[in-house]
């Protein structure tokens, strides 16, 4: 199974119904349903049961998640889906965090949801390997006036936080303003807090620093990996 | 204040969010603007902003930034990437837009 923790793009949800968290419970979803992005088409199988699992152990463990049984899957779940499960073999569970429109959960919540995550895999009862990915820019503004530029500052500070497993002061250090300081898409940090969360703020074995797409935006990001040790 | 005054951010939004989402709806705009806004259900002050690109007051008025730039994205209207920037760069020294949709 492969949880992605993402934040839509005004595909899945607009702001007539726009939820801080929520778990896609399908049998399956496909895409791209945005305009302009040159993306393969993609038809994902779901796992209705451990996402029907996951939404029962969140809300008993006071997270008020939503759930949708009906998804529309965006580029940020696509892309990642074309590199990782070309062949569409993997059962995916996406579970989305509000970190594109305000107001958005704090960095804290976001790490117990992943902390959440994590125990709910660990008792889950079936035999499949787990999976998590998570994506998300650390610094990037699309359509306002800053977009072009990237916050160097806090890109140096959340590479330096998440190759030394300081989750705390990830945390600590992401509030919203700041989030949103970096650009209008700094939101999408917390989907990597989330992951932490669920990783036990473990140091990854792999981090890449990514800093200049070819493209017209500028975009600070990076790729990493971590093995989990089991809870 | 004033030239603003009656563009509603919840309206624009849902309107872009068609142009990103709705493929139909954007062939639509790219045939006849005109008819593409009809069906929006826009208000007259709202549809003359979007007939005309004025970006400025898109912005300042609330449309989501992402959502907005739909129209460099899609080549809308004539609006490219530094005519778009030169316009959100302006309105937001003139201000930040008046909701928090931002």
């Amino acid at each position: 199974v492969l949880v992605i923790v993402t934040s839509d793009h005004f595909v899945q949800f607009f702001f007539d119904n726009m939820p801080a968290f929520c778990v896609g419970v399908v049998d399956q979803a496909d895409g791209p349903h945005e305009n302009g992005f040159q993306i393969d088409p993609y038809r994902a199988r779901g796992h209705r049961a451990f996402a029907a699992g996951l939404l029962e152990h969140g809300l008993r463990a006071g997270f008020d998640l939503a759930s949708a049984e009906e998804l529309r899957l965006d580029h940020s779940i696509l892309v990642p889906l074309h590199f990782l499960v070309p062949d569409a073999a993997l059962p995916i569970v996406p579970v989305y965090i509000k970190g594109l429109a305000q107001p958005m959960p704090s960095a804290r919540r976001c790490y117990r949801l992943g902390r959440m995550l994590r125990t709910f895999i660990a008792r889950w009862p079936g035999d499949e390997r787990v999976a998590i990915v998570a994506t998300g820019s650390f610094s990037l503004e699309v359509g306002g006036p800053k977009m072009g530029q990237v916050d160097e500052e806090w890109y140096a500070e959340v590479l330096s936080m998440i190759r030394e497993g300081r989750a705390v002061d990830l945390v600590r250090r992401a509030t919203p303003k700041r989030l949103i300081k970096s650009g209008n898409t700094g939101g999408e940090l917390l989907n990597w807090i989330a992951l932490l969360g669920a990783l036990d703020a473990a140091k990854p074995v792999f981090l890449e620093a990514d800093r200049q797409p070819p493209d017209l935006r500028q975009d600070a990001h990076a790729y990493a990996a971590w093995e989990p040790t089991a809870p | 204040v004033g030239a603003d005054r009656a563009l509603n951010a919840y309206r624009l939004n849902r309107f872009f969010y068609l142009l990103h989402t709705d493929a139909e709806f954007l062939e639509t705009f790219r045939r006849d603007a005109n008819a593409a806004i009809a069906r929006a259900a826009l208000e007259p002050d709202e549809a003359r902003a979007v007939g005309q690109a004025q970006v400025g007051d898109l912005y300042r008025a609330g449309a989501h930034p992402f959502l907005l730039h739909g129209l460099v994205r899609h080549r809308l209207c004539g609006v490219d990437q530094a005519s778009y920037m030169a316009a959100v760069r302006d309105a937001a020294k003139a201000g930040s837009p008046r909701t928090r949709a931002r």
